[in-house]
């Protein structure tokens, strides 16, 4: 049976308006039936000075999830640009620098930002003597059967390490484009036409490089925000059951949805199916939410981030009982 | 866009005052991205109707301390965290003026995450004498 949390990433709008500090985050998780697992990012909540933390916060820290009981399961690290460092050497000297400080603060696993197969490898002895297992995440546009998660699991199987895994992110399994962000869209001033021709597109599984590049040169003049790179980045899903093949490797799971409507169901992504293979195949890592949906609401329409994590855990409930 | 919704706004906007003369315009804004050093902060700039303030004209505030644009450069362990506030603090004689309104533009570009630049710029009009419009 898998082990629940909340990925921080969830409570940011709260977060950044000021509505919940940490604190409130740990409270807000520990008030959800049958969750403890805490995941987060220190680039928005930091347990305590990022990179180079006290050992006054690091107590603070400990106190707190005591308070809570709750327990720290995955730090996702981020790396601060796009263009990673080409230096081998700097490339290992961050890695091992976000291990220590994920170390510190009591995580047991890491979602990897730096994750070429050559530094992984050689931060696996110090990544063991920290406890800490190094998590490909698989996010879109990655998929189950891409180059990239075949490879890093040959590497786990060719060093026989315990301290690497897979980490799927439940958006690779999207089917439809949440209608929050046609709305958002179409809020901002797109083109009733030119939104819908990618939202039927997208459905109709066209590919959307093609589709969108044909858009913009025939609306040229409408501003179509995020849409085009969210529906790109996300037209080639995976299939539900393609989480058999990396069974031996899954160690821990974004529950990333956008929005769980009154009768616990998410719309956009195949969260039935998905639980169902999980449960099958005997997943017993975190499931931990990981809400975005926030981030497609506009005109001031304020989301309410701990209502839709309530209902992640009560639809991931209902589903895997 | 979601992050430039709070980034500011005509709330956050005053008149700097010195020796009783109106010399400038304090800009508060909040964080558009993630928690980054200062060094990852491409450019700003501010547009007060027509005239273009670039960054090495403003001074930064964060927590208390100002720092010019070329300094910031080279800032690697001052962070300005998620959903944090700054201000920026743009020299014009006369701060927002007596009467009428005034537009403004405020532009931030940092290098962070999936694209090398993103740029976060935020319209809205701010009254002179300080009414909420």
């Amino acid at each position: 049976m898998p082990k629940f949390g909340v990925s921080f990433y969830s409570y940011q709008h709260a977060y950044r308006t000021g509505k919940l500090d940490l604190e409130g985050c740990l409270r807000a998780l520990s008030q959800i039936p049958g969750a403890d697992g805490v995941e987060l990012l220190a680039t928005q909540t930091p347990p305590a000075a990022y990179p180079y933390p006290t050992r006054a916060e690091i107590e603070k820290w400990n106190e707190l999830l005591e308070k809570y009981h709750l327990v720290p399961t995955c730090f996702d690290s981020q790396y601060p640009g796009h263009d990673l460092p080409t230096d081998p050497g700097e490339r290992e000297t961050y890695l091992r620098s976000e291990i220590e400080y994920a170390s510190k603060l009591g995580f047991t696993s890491m979602r990897l930002a730096i994750k070429d197969l050559p530094t992984v490898e050689k931060c696996l002895g110090y990544a063991e003597d920290h406890n800490m297992v190094l998590n490909l995440e698989i996010h879109v546009p990655m998929t189950i059967t891409g180059k990239d998660v075949t490879e890093y699991c040959e590497m786990i199987d060719r060093t026989g390490t315990k301290f690497a895994g897979i980490q799927p992110d439940m958006a690779i399994f999207l089917h439809h484009l949440p209608q929050r962000i046609i709305d958002q869209t179409l809020f901002g001033g797109g083109d009733p036409k030119a939104v819908q021709r990618i939202a039927e597109a997208f459905a109709a599984g066209e590919c959307m490089e093609e589709v969108c590049a044909a858009v913009k040169q025939q609306y040229p003049d409408t501003n179509l925000g995020m849409l085009p790179f969210f529906a790109t980045i996300n037209s080639h899903p995976s299939k539900p059951e393609e989480l058999r093949l990396i069974a031996p490797y899954l160690t821990h799971f974004h529950a990333k949805f956008y929005e769980f409507d009154e009768n616990l169901h998410e719309p956009y992504i195949y969260y039935e199916e998905a639980m169902g293979v999980l449960k099958e195949i005997g997943f017993d890592g975190y499931l931990c939410s990981e809400y975005e949906g926030q981030r497609m609401f506009y005109g001031g329409e304020e989301p309410d981030e701990i209502e839709q994590v309530r209902r992640n855990h009560a639809a991931m409930h209902k589903l895997l009982d | 866009m979601y992050f430039t919704e709070n980034m500011t706004g005509q709330e956050q906007v005053s008149t700097i005052y010195e020796g009783g003369a109106a010399v400038g315009i304090r800009i508060r804004v909040k964080n558009p991205t993630l928690g980054m050093s200062l060094s990852r902060l491409e450019d700003f700039s501010v547009q007060v109707d027509r005239t273009l303030y670039p960054a090495d004209q403003i001074t930064f505030v964060l927590r208390g301390i100002h720092y010019d644009f070329q300094t910031m450069q080279t800032v690697a362990t001052v962070r300005w965290e998620f959903g944090e506030w700054a201000e920026l603090l743009v020299p014009r004689p006369g701060g927002l003026g007596v009467v009428g309104n005034r537009k403004l533009e405020v532009s931030i570009g940092f290098r962070m995450g999936f694209e090398n630049i993103q740029w976060r710029k935020k319209s809205f009009l701010v009254s002179a004498i300080g009414e909420t419009l």
